[in-house]
């Protein structure tokens, strides 16, 4: 049982460490909390549930489609909307971040109603046979490609010269300005590709979740808690934190039941901020 | 031929002026010097001159072209290069990033070559390479400082304070250091408080008091200048 529990936690960690890890690139690089996250989140999982409905195109498919139209998404909201709005103001950035997640919400209650919605695939109850546990297709692709997309991320943080300039403007605004690097450009393409990884967590969580106007904020506030125990702006801890986290609750889940799964995520939260409130990886981009 | 031109340039930040009228040139090939106490304005005309704060009126322009209104990245672009007071390195990224981040607008046709060339320059960064530059000493993050500025193959670059902070030995290779990269053919605006080591290397120099050009002239006659002595070197 316990085994099972550890793999299932794993499963839905790696989705939370993705939505954390939009959450966590954004706060350490312009240096603000998105309070929309949730509902760009709300948002990414409706993309995925149209497509499907409408177009038939399977969720898993609809990364490759959602991930790349939420970055375009994040760029533009910022580079021409959060960004002038906030005339470079920090306080400015939270109000305009919370005023937008009310506005998309109940946008999306208007225009989807309130009703919680599904999808069902006809793989959806196809699973590996592990011997002790069954493992459900939908699980193991979600698993395999919020890897995928970490390993990107790394990747494009650590190889590239755009890596290099979120980092460089992370830390050091106007040197960035007087190698040449234009700030705002990199402020948006950073919340462009914290929005991407909502994108692909949407998709990923709609075969095994639903959606209604409100889903998104039962993730972040779960994001939140990651940002925290994996350190504030850390991609390797928020994907660490990701897999804590997710097990935790599952395994929480099995030895005080399903609804008090969510107990062990608090604790970790207070038992952090008592202990280690940088989290476990500091402050690094 | 000038190659920076300044003509009656006011610059500050909100309503408050700092730089009253400033007018000064830089032809190809010099060492300039800019003077003056703390809080006069030195870096504020730096900060005007690479597009980091707007002019309220007057006119710069570079090799002909005005940048009166251009972004710090065009202005890096054009081969003027201002490293700050303060160095402002990435000092969560290792020397080489940092340095290869000066040529970010380049790109990476010839960076290698001028990688090698800075270390050639600064020889002692080459043990340092891989080291996070944060944790560098402070006359070491001023190479890095310069050094990311070569980067990009600058025709202008402009040093605010690059002595400062440093032991008075540093301070000395510091301003050979200088001598030598302009002897290369690279044309340097040289602000900075330490008058005797700056007018010891540099062709001209300008005075700023509160804000506005005091004195001007030659290198050597300044040297003798009777009034900069009395208020700069307590003579
Ligand atoms: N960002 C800023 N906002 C407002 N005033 C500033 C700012 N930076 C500098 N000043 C003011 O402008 C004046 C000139 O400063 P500065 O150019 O830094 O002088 P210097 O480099 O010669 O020491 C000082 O009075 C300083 O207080
Ligand atoms: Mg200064």
């Amino acid at each position: 049982m316990l085994p099972a529990a550890i793999i299932n936690g794993l499963m839905f960690g790696a989705i939370y460490a993705l939505v954390a890890l939009g959450l966590t690139l954004i706060y350490g690089v312009l240096h603000i909390i998105n309070f929309a996250h949730g509902a760009m989140l709300m948002l990414s999982l409706y993309a995925a549930f149209f497509l499907f409905q409408l177009a038939n195109i399977d969720p898993y498919l609809s990364i490759a489609i959602v991930t790349p139209a939420a970055f375009i998404f994040g760029y533009l909201i910022y580079r021409y909307g959060i960004g002038v709005l906030s005339k470079g103001k920090d306080q400015n950035i939270l109000l305009i971040t919370l005023g937008l997640s009310i506005i998309i919400e109940n946008s999306a209650l208007f225009f989807f109603s309130g009703d919680q919605q599904t999808v069902s695939l006809s793989y959806s109850f196809e699973a590996f046979d592990l011997g002790f546990m069954y493992l459900s297709y939908p699980k193991v692709i979600s698993f395999v490609a919020a890897l995928v997309i970490c390993a990107l991320l790394w990747a494009l943080m650590s190889l590239t010269d755009m890596g290099r300039a979120i980092r460089a403007v992370a830390k050091e605004r106007q040197g960035a300005r007087l190698v040449g690097i234009n700030v705002e450009h990199i402020f948006a393409v950073t919340f462009g590709i914290g929005i991407a990884c909502l994108g692909a967590a949407g998709c990923m969580m709609l075969p095994i979740f639903y959606v209604d106007p409100y889903t998104g904020n039962i993730f972040v506030l779960v994001a939140f808690t990651i940002v925290v125990l994996g350190g504030m702006g850390s991609i390797i801890g928020a994907l660490l934190g990701g897999f804590i986290i997710g097990i935790t609750e599952s395994v929480g889940g099995l030895l005080l039941g399903e609804s008090l799964g969510q107990i062990g995520i608090s604790l970790i939260f207070i038992l952090i901020l008592i202990f280690k409130p940088t989290g476990l990886f500091g402050s690094k981009v | 031929m000038s190659m920076i031109t300044v003509k009656n340039l006011s610059a500050g930040y909100g309503f408050v002026n700092v730089l009253r009228d400033v007018s000064l040139d830089i032809n190809a090939g010099e060492i300039v010097a800019v003077l003056g106490s703390n809080g006069v304005g030195k870096t504020t005309l730096n900060n005007t001159l690479s597009g980091l704060i707007k002019p309220k009126s007057g006119e710069i322009s570079f090799e002909g072209q005005s940048l009166v209104g251009a972004s710090p990245e065009a202005i890096v672009n054009l081969g003027m290069i201002h490293v700050p007071e303060g160095r402002k390195l990435f000092p969560n990224l290792t020397v080489r990033d940092n340095l290869e981040l000066g040529s970010y607008r380049r790109g990476k046709s010839d960076r290698a070559a001028n990688l090698e060339d800075v270390l050639d320059t600064f020889p002692k960064l080459r043990d340092r390479i891989n080291q996070i530059a944060g944790t560098l000493s402070g006359g070491e993050q001023q190479m890095v400082a310069i050094g990311r500025g070569l980067m990009s193959n600058p025709k202008l670059l402009i040093l605010d304070e690059p002595s400062l902070g440093l032991s008075p030995l540093l301070v000395e290779q510091m301003f050979d250091l200088i001598k030598r990269i302009n002897e290369k053919g690279l044309t340097i605006l040289l602000v900075e408080q330490n008058v005797i080591q700056s007018l010891a290397i540099a062709d001209r120099a300008y005075v700023i008091e509160e804000g506005a050009i005091a004195i001007s002239g030659n290198a050597a006659e300044l040297q003798d200048n009777a009034e900069l002595k009395k208020s700069y070197l307590g003579l």
